[in-house]
């Protein structure tokens, strides 16, 4: 029997994991919400897995990935800060394997980053969006933390963008629009994760006897532009001296639409090789990338209205 | 007629001060060149028709030679019939595959190699190797039709020509008809359109780890090791090659144990002969050198033409590395020993094709 701590159940992907575990005879879930309480600190988490005999933590409580962040004060909190305590909660309970929830885009764009690049790539220093940045940061307490405590093994599941239909993530939202953005003269290429092999990873991880960062998406990388026509739009293009001259006297989003990453990532691919996490964890992803993208040409284009 | 512009007729000011056998020399040897190459081409231009090659892709060279070949008749009312049909027919086509192309019905692979735009770029490709520099290529037997195959070229003529006509030898005249991913300078990722471009062509970005992991999927890999120092060089350093970088193709064919190849491309430093490089100009438009030739940027786009040298391209016979083991690529002096080997093979094959040449055109 094993005990697996999901923080984060009530998240898109919390949800469809306890689903997933909740098939599995010889695995007992101790689930915690996103949003806590105020008053449980993180000594309330240590006691709480203490009791339970928590051998796995996975951790999926994240502000801006499904559920878009209310300020940056606030995802901040959520994905650094309690991640931290976290893991000094599975410090004091001696947990034994600990699962945390990262990007592929940590890596950045890079002029001279590989077509695909493996887990020990240096993170680019390019201009990162919020949620991308809280997620280095987190990956940095977590690098401490594994250096600080061998006996425990700390994953970090790198997943690419997740995309379904119906899925409120960003990219899901980029696709959504009528006009996605590019700009004039580059095409980079993009990787997609379906969220139920993202689900089968975070089963794999929580069982195999590894440690360290994987990296996760679809087979078979997209360009940016067919990825837009199989989803059934077509883009607009910004010539990109134009964008960078607007964007300092307007809001990004009101000259190019939304875009939910850096704007490097509009001219550089950030491309993650998966072959370490089909090697060590077995795992292997059921959804190519096109019939993943293919799979939102028939949602209706929903007319994003941007919000200052 | 060209006589009369070149030498004028004895008594004008001009005849007097210049000697008219310099004139008329000078004509007749542009005469012969341009005859030599119209002569060549022709030849050229009949082979096409029964190489097998030509499988009607539309708008290319063939097309436009079957429409050639109609053209004696062409009088009569039902060629006039036939030759619209085929231009509808032509249109049709070229209508669904825009239509095509917006549905995102196409395949790229993990690369962004796609292979509908090569189909287009290829007649270009071809009018160039066949018709431009009329290549003949030597050693094709040294490339293998099966299995990883890592080619190393010496790099010449300003634009990354030389690349092209290379891949453009293996998928046009190699019985395997492989596609050849020549690995580019990164910097060419800045550039708006050139990236996408060279992507969806097959072309990868010059980094050892996307030269490994082609090499693994058993592709061909060609590297030009000179890198920028090699186009960018000096017409008077033409056929001199450069520092080979700091030997990562001999490292990555050790890594993989890849059979290296030596190529030695003829023809292409006269392609864009650079008399000078504007240093200044090159560092304010950020680009790795700035060319001066004797038509660019003089003649703006029109200087931009190649000149129709002819080029040969000589494939050397392959340099096992296998026996060394993967290992040995970390070994220092067998990474310099290999990559200094292959740079005397590509030296040495271009100074005898050079004492062979007569003219280069």
């Amino acid at each position: 029997m094993t005990v697996i701590f999901i923080r984060g159940s009530d998240t898109q992907l919390g949800q469809r994991l306890v689903q997933a575990c909740a098939s599995h005879p010889h695995v007992r879930l101790v689930v915690m919400e996103q949003n806590l309480p105020p008053t449980s600190s993180g000594e309330h988490m240590a006691e709480l897995m203490r009791q339970e005999q928590v051998d796995v933590v996975i951790n999926l409580a994240s502000a801006g990935e499904e559920a878009p962040a209310q300020n940056r004060d606030q995802a901040f909190q959520a994905n650094v800060l309690h991640s931290s305590d976290l893991l000094g909660a599975c410090a004091r309970a001696g947990v034994k394997r600990i699962v945390l929830r990262s990007s592929t885009l940590v890596y950045g764009s890079h002029l001279k980053h590989a077509a695909f690049l493996d887990e020990e790539t240096r993170f680019a220093r390019s201009a990162r969006s919020p949620l991308i940045s809280d997620y280095v940061e987190q990956e940095q307490i977590a690098a401490e933390f594994a250096r600080t405590h061998p006996d425990q093994a700390v994953i970090i599941l790198r997943c690419a963008s997740l995309v379904a239909p119906d899925w409120p993530s960003p990219l899901v939202r980029y696709f959504a629009q009528p006009r996605p953005c590019m700009l004039f003269g580059f095409n980079p290429r993009i990787q997609v994760l379906h969220p139920d092999d993202a689900v089968a990873a975070y089963l794999l991880a929580a069982e195999a006897d590894v440690s360290g960062a994987f990296n996760l998406a679809a087979n078979d990388p997209l360009t940016l532009l067919q990825a837009i026509r199989l989803a059934g739009r077509q883009p607009q293009m910004f010539l990109e001296p134009v964008v960078m001259l607007a964007r300092r006297v307007i809001p990004r989003e009101q000259v190019l639409g939304y875009w939910p990453f850096a704007m490097d990532l509009l001219r550089y691919s950030c491309v993650a090789d998966i072959r370490k996490a089909q090697a060590q964890l077995n795992w292997q992803p059921a959804y190519a990338a096109r019939a993943i993208v293919e799979e939102l040409n028939t949602a209706p284009a929903v007319i994003q209205r941007s919000r200052v | 007629m060209s006589q009369t512009v070149s030498s004028p007729a004895p008594g004008t000011r001009l005849a007097k001060r210049h000697a008219p056998i310099i004139n008329r020399t000078i004509a007749i040897d542009g005469l012969t060149i341009v005859a030599d190459i119209l002569h060549q081409a022709a030849q050229r231009l009949e082979q096409i028709g029964d190489d097998g090659l030509g499988n009607g892709r539309p708008f290319d060279l063939d097309t436009l030679w079957q429409l050639l070949q109609r053209g004696r008749t062409y009088a009569t009312p039902s060629s006039w019939a036939e030759l619209y049909q085929l231009l509808n027919e032509q249109i049709q086509e070229q209508i669904t595959f825009v239509e095509r192309r917006r549905r995102g019905d196409y395949t790229t692979d993990p690369y962004g190699f796609d292979e509908d735009i090569l189909a287009r770029v290829r007649p270009l490709m071809r009018f160039m190797y066949r018709f431009w520099w009329r290549i003949d290529a030597f050693g094709l037997e040294n490339v293998p039709a099966t299995g990883r195959a890592l080619l190393v070229a010496n790099h010449s003529g300003v634009l990354p020509w030389d690349g092209a006509m290379i891949a453009t030898a293996i998928y046009d005249t190699h019985p395997a008809r492989r596609l050849v991913r020549n690995l580019y300078l990164h910097w060419f990722n800045t550039l708006p359109m050139v990236a996408p471009l060279f992507a969806s062509l097959g072309q990868v970005a010059g980094r050892p780890e996307n030269a490994v992991r082609l090499l693994e999927e058993d592709e061909i890999v060609c590297t030009f090791p000179e890198g920028a120092r090699g186009v960018g060089k000096r017409f008077q350093q033409r056929y001199q090659l450069m520092r080979f970088g700091r030997g990562g193709f001999a490292r990555v064919a050790l890594q993989t144990g890849t059979p290296m190849i030596p190529v030695a491309v003829v023809g292409a430093e006269e392609a864009y002969p650079m008399i000078g490089n504007a240093e200044s100009l090159a560092r304010l438009l950020g680009l790795p050198f700035f060319p001066i030739t004797p038509f660019f940027p003089w003649l703006g786009p029109v200087g931009t033409i190649p000149l129709p040298t002819h080029w040969t391209i000589t494939f050397g016979e392959p340099i096992s590395t296998v026996e060394y083991g993967p290992d040995a690529a970390h070994d220092p002096l067998i990474v310099s020993k290999l990559s200094q080997q292959v740079r005397n093979i590509i030296q040495e094959t271009i100074n005898t094709q050079l004492a062979v040449r007569t003219s280069i055109f």
